[in-house]
C-alpha cells in the first residue's frame, strides 16, 4: 500500500540553524497521528514545509493520491489543489467576512466557472453557484455553525472559530488535514469536544489528520500513533504507550509527561 | 431635450467620471487591499491613448468603413476609442502589477506613487500628444449617456465580480494572504487581475474625460490627483461599491457649493484624511453596500 | 579628473543633505514601521523657520556669523523635533494597531496639510534664505574647489552623524530605541516605556531633518513651502537604498543618492534629475527590496 504522505530525509536550515535534520516519515492513508516536542522543536515548520510556505534545503516531500506530487518547490495554493490543507497556531480566519463566506471560499478552486462567465453570468455560473451554496450550507450544517452563519467571524467565541478554521479547510476536500495546536488556550470541556470533533472528522470524511499539539491529554486520547520530535529530529514514533515509556522523550520533556 | 444649466450638467458629467474612477480604485484597494497611489497615472494613459486614437485615427478608419451612417459611425468610432485607451491602461497595469504586486502594503503604496510618475514625466515627453504645451482639440464626444451608461457598466462588472463566489476570492486576499494561499486560492493572479481590470476602467475613465474636456495635460494626473481618488476610495469605505460612489459625488459637489480656492480644498482634504483615519476608518459605507442594489445585482 | 573630483565634491555635500533627512525616515520605519510621508515637509519647516530666525537674528545683532548660525540651527531643529513630537502624538499614536494602510493616509494625509497650509501661513512664493555665513573658496586644490558653505555642511552633518551614533550605540536611550525596532512587545516586556522612546526617535529624526533645512538654505537659499516634496522623496529613496530602518545604510544611500544625481546632471542631463530618483526606487524595490544592508523581514506563519 503506497503511503499517502513520504518525507524522506528532509532538512531545512535557515541560516546557521536547522530547523529540520535527517527528516524521514511516512502516513498511510487515512491514519491519524499526532505530533509533539517540546517548543522550537519544529513541528510548526515541519507543517511550514508541507504546505510550501518553507521550501526544504534538501530531501524530498511526496504526496500520493491519484498520482505522485513532489511537494518541493510547489507554492501554498499549489499544494492545497493537490490536496494538503492546514489550520493555523494563530486563527487565521477572513475575520471581516462571514462564517459563510468563510467556508465558501474554501470550495473556491473547486469552481470551474471562468471569471467571464462570473460577470457575464452564464447559466453554467448561476447553477454552480447554487450547488456550492447549498454544500456550503449542508457543511455548516453539520459543524452545527449554521446559525451563526451571517455572523462576522471575528465575532465567534474562540472555540467556534477554531471549529470553524477547521471547516474551512475541510471545504477544501483535502486527502491531508493539518491541524496545527488546535486545542491551544480551549478549557476541559472544549478540548472535550474537539477530540469528539476530531474523531468525527476522520471517520466522516475519512482523512489522513497530522496533529500538533502541547497538550498531552488530547494527543494520548485521540491518536493512535504519536511522533515526537526535539531539536529539528524525530525522536520517538509509535503508539501513545511506546511514547509513553519511552526514556528519550522523557528526557525531551524532563517531566512533564502527563498520565491522561 | 430638456435644456439644463450647461454648467451643473458639467458637474453631474464629472461626478460620473469621478465614480468610475473611485469603483475602479475600489477594486484594486478596497476589495483586494493592494494600496495603489497611481491611479491617476493610468487615468492619464487611458486619456491621452483615447484622444490620440480619436485624432490620428479618425481619418484612416473613416476610409476603411465610408459606407457607415455618420450617427452609428461616431458611436462604434467613440467606443473603440474608449476600448482602445482602457487596454493601454490595462497593458501598462500588467507590466506594473506583476513585478510590483509581491511587494509589502506600504512598499507597494511607494512603487505604485513612483510608477504613477513615472508615467506622467514620460507622457510630458511625448511631443505627438502635445508634451508641455498639452493636447488640445479633442472633439468632444463624452456626453451624459455615454459617461452614466459606462458607470451603469462598470458597477455592474465590479458587482459581479466581487460578490460572486468566485469573486470572494479578491476578499480573501484582502484579509489575509497566507490563508487565501492554503484554501487553494492563487493570491498574486487575483491582485493582478484586480490591477488589470481596475487600470482598465481607469483608462475608459480617462477616455471620457479626454472627451469632455478637450484638453489634456499632464498636471492634472499627478500625484494629488491619485490621492483625490484615495480619499474618495476611504471616505466611501474600503471596500463598498456605493461608499466609492457617493463619495464621488460628495467630493466633486463639496468644491463647488462651497466655491473653495484650490488650495483650500487641498488643506480640507488633508485634514479630512488625518481626521478620517483616526476617527472613523470605515468610512461612510464601510464594507457594506446599499442591499437592494446589489441583491438586484448578484 | 579634477572635473571628476569636482562633482564628487558637490554630490557629497548633497548626499550629506539627503543622509540627514534620510535618516528620520530609517529611523521611524525602525520604530514604528510606517513610511513618515511627511518627513520631506518636516525639512521644509526647518528650512522657513530658519529663514525667519535668521532675518531676525541679523537685524537684531547686526552682523552674520558662525554663532548666528549656531542659533538658527539650534531653533530650527528645537522646532522641528517638538513638531515631529506633536505630529507622532496626534496622528501617529492612535493608529499603532491599525491597518498600515491607514498610517500611510494619514501620514499622506499630514504631508499635505504641512505643504498646504505652509503655503496659506508663509505664502506659495519662495524666499531667499538669508546670508548667514559669507561664502567664499576655502580650499583649491589644483582646480577643484570646496567652498566654504559646502565645508560647512561637511561640517555639521558629520558632527549630527557622529552625535546620533554615540547615542544610538552608547548610551542607554539608544538601546531602547534599538530594542523598539526590534520588537514593541519584547522591549515592553523589559520595562522599556515604548511611547516615550517612540517619541524620541521621532524627535531626533525630525531634529536632523531641520539641520538639513538650515543647511540646504545655506547653499540652495530659494526656500518654499512646497521644497520638501523632492528631497523627501530622493531621500526615502536613499533610506531604501541603504536598507530602511538601518541607520549606516541611510547615510551610504544618503551618499550614493546626492553622488549619483549630481554624476547624472554633470554628464548626462539635468531634465533626468528627478526621474533618476524613481527610477532607482523601482529598480531596488524589484531587485532588492531589502537594500543594500537591509534583511528581508518575512511574516511569521
Amino acid at each position: 500500500m503506497t503511503p499517502l504522505l513520504l518525507v524522506k530525509d528532509c532538512g531545512i536550515q535557515f541560516g546557521g540553524l536547522r530547523a529540520l535534520n535527517h527528516f524521514s516519515m511516512s502516513l498511510a492513508v487515512g491514519e491519524l497521528a499526532g505530533i509533539i516536542g517540546p517548543n522550537g522543536a519544529g513541528k510548526t515548520t515541519f507543517f511550514n514545509l508541507l504546505t510550501g510556505v518553507y521550501q526544504p534545503t534538501e530531501g524530498e516531500l511526496i504526496l500520493c493520491n491519484d498520482e505522485e506530487h513532489h511537494l518541493a518547490g510547489l507554492k501554498s495554493y499549489q499544494i492545497n489543489r493537490i490536496g494538503v490543507a492546514r489550520t493555523f497556531q494563530n486563527i487565521r480566519l477572513f475575520s471581516d467576512l462571514t462564517v459563510e463566506d468563510n467556508v465558501l471560499i474554501g470550495f473556491h478552486h473547486r469552481l470551474k466557472t471562468s471569471l467571464a462567465g462570473t460577470i457575464l453570468k452564464t447559466a453554467y455560473s448561476r447553477s454552480e453557484s447554487k450547488d456550492i451554496v447549498r454544500a456550503g450550507e449542508e457543511l455548516l450544517h453539520i459543524f452545527g455553525l449554521d446559525s451563526v452563519r451571517g455572523e462576522l467571524a471575528k465575532n465567534l467565541s474562540y472555540g467556534d472559530q477554531r471549529r470553524l478554521e477547521i471547516v474551512r479547510a475541510l471545504a477544501t476536500k483535502p486527502r491531508l488535514l493539518l491541524l496545527d495546536e488546535p486545542a491551544a488556550g480551549m478549557n476541559a470541556t472544549e478540548k472535550k469536544h474537539l477530540i469528539e470533533l476530531i474523531q468525527w472528522v476522520h471517520q466522516h470524511f475519512g482523512l489522513a489528520i497530522l496533529l500538533i499539539e502541547h497538550d498531552m491529554s488530547v494527543v494520548m486520547n485521540l491518536c493512535p500513533r504519536i511522533i515526537v520530535l526535539d531539536y529539528g529530529e524525530i525522536i520517538a514514533d509509535g503508539t501513545p504507550d511506546e511514547i509513553r515509556k519511552n526514556p528519550k522523550v522523557i528526557e525531551a520533556y524532563l517531566g512533564t509527561m502527563v498520565d491522561s | 431635450m430638456i435644456l439644463i444649466n450647461p454648467y451643473i450638467l458639467q458637474i453631474i458629467n464629472l461626478i460620473g467620471i469621478n465614480a468610475i474612477m473611485a469603483v475602479s480604485l475600489n477594486l484594486i484597494t478596497g476589495h483586494t487591499g493592494q494600496f495603489s497611489l497611481g491611479h491617476a497615472g493610468f487615468m492619464a494613459l487611458g486619456a491621452y491613448a483615447s484622444a490620440a486614437f480619436t485624432v490620428y485615427l479618425h481619418e484612416p478608419i473613416h476610409q476603411l468603413f465610408p459606407s457607415l451612417a455618420p450617427v452609428y459611425w461616431d458611436s462604434f468610432f467613440f467606443m473603440t476609442s474608449l476600448a482602445f485607451g482602457g487596454l493601454v491602461a490595462a497593458f501598462a497595469g500588467v507590466l506594473v502589477g506583476v513585478p510590483t504586486l509581491r511587494l509589502r502594503g506600504d512598499y507597494l503604496a511607494i512603487a505604485t506613487l513612483g510608477l504613477g510618475e513615472i508615467i506622467r514625466v514620460v507622457v510630458l515627453n511625448l511631443d505627438f500628444v502635445g508634451g508641455a504645451r498639452g493636447f488640445t482639440d479633442i472633439p468632444e464626444y463624452s456626453n451624459f449617456f455615454w459617461i452614466y451608461g459606462l458607470l451603469i457598466v462598470v458597477v455592474i462588472c465590479m458587482a459581479r465580480m466581487v460578490y460572486s463566489l468566485k469573486g470572494k476570492a479578491f476578499l480573501a486576499v484582502r484579509e489575509d494572504e497566507v490563508a487565501a494561499q492554503s484554501v487553494g486560492i492563487h493570491t498574486t493572479q487575483y491582485k493582478i487581475i484586480a490591477f488589470v481590470v481596475g487600470s482598465f476602467w481607469a483608462g475608459v475613465g480617462g477616455g471620457l474625460f479626454a472627451h469632455l474636456n478637450t484638453y489634456l495635460h499632464t498636471n492634472s494626473f499627478g500625484f494629488l490627483k491619485s490621492v483625490e481618488f484615495v480619499v474618495m476610495v476611504v471616505l466611501g469605505g474600503m471596500g463598498s461599491i456605493t461608499g466609492a460612489l457617493s463619495a464621488a459625488a460628495l467630493l466633486t459637489i463639496l468644491p463647488e457649493l462651497l466655491r473653495i480656492a484650490s488650495e483650500w480644498r487641498m488643506i480640507f482634504y488633508a485634514l479630512l484624511l488625518i481626521v478620517m483615519m483616526i476617527v472613523w476608518p470605515q468610512g461612510l459605507f464601510g464594507k457594506r453596500e446599499l442591499k437592494w442594489r446589489f441583491k438586484k445585482l448578484k | 579628473m579634477s572635473e571628476f573630483l569636482q562633482q564628487t565634491i558637490n554630490g557629497l555635500a548633497w548626499g550629506s543633505i539627503y543622509a540627514l533627512i534620510a535618516l528620520g525616515y530609517t529611523m521611524v520605519y525602525g520604530v514604528l514601521r510606517l513610511i513618515n510621508f511627511a518627513h520631506g515637509d518636516i525639512y521644509m519647516i526647518g528650512a522657513m523657520v530658519g529663514y525667519y530666525v535668521g532675518r531676525l537674528l541679523i537685524q537684531g545683532f547686526h552682523g552674520a556669523g558662525v554663532l548666528i548660525l549656531v542659533g538658527v540651527l539650534a531653533v530650527s531643529m528645537l522646532t522641528c523635533a517638538l513638531l515631529g513630537f506633536i505630529i507622532e502624538r496626534t496622528a501617529y499614536k492612535p493608529l499603532r494597531n491599525a491597518p498600515r494602510i491607514n498610517a500611510l493616509i494619514t501620514a499622506i494625509g499630514i504631508s499635505l496639510f504641512l505643504e498646504y497650509a505652509g503655503q496659506f501661513v508663509f505664502g506659495a512664493d519662495p524666499k531667499f534664505f538669508p546670508s548667514l555665513i559669507e561664502d567664499g573658496v576655502l580650499l583649491n586644490l589644483n582646480g577643484v574647489i570646496i567652498n566654504k558653505i559646502q565645508f560647512i555642511i561637511f561640517l555639521i552633518s558629520i558632527a549630527l552623524m557622529i552625535g546620533l551614533r554615540f547615542i544610538v550605540m552608547k548610551t542607554r536611550l539608544g538601546k531602547a530605541m534599538r530594542a523598539v525596532s526590534f520588537s514593541h512587545t519584547a522591549s515592553q516586556l523589559v520595562g522599556i516605556p515604548l511611547d516615550q522612546i517612540i517619541s524620541f526617535t521621532f524627535m531626533m529624526g525630525s531634529a536632523l531633518a531641520g539641520a538639513a533645512g538650515v543647511l540646504v538654505g545655506l547653499s540652495n537659499p530659494k526656500v518654499e513651502p512646497l521644497m520638501g516634496i523632492m528631497p523627501g522623496l530622493k531621500a526615502f529613496v536613499a533610506a531604501v537604498l541603504g536598507g530602511i530602518g538601518n541607520i549606516p545604510g541611510a547615510l551610504v544611500g544618503g551618499l550614493l543618492m546626492g553622488l549619483s544625481e549630481t554624476y547624472v546632471v554633470g554628464y548626462l542631463s539635468s531634465t533626468y534629475r528627478d526621474a533618476l530618483a524613481f527610477v532607482l526606487l523601482i529598480f531596488i524595490l524589484l531587485i532588492k527590496p531589502a537594500g543594500l544592508f537591509g534583511k528581508s523581514v518575512s511574516e511569521k506563519v
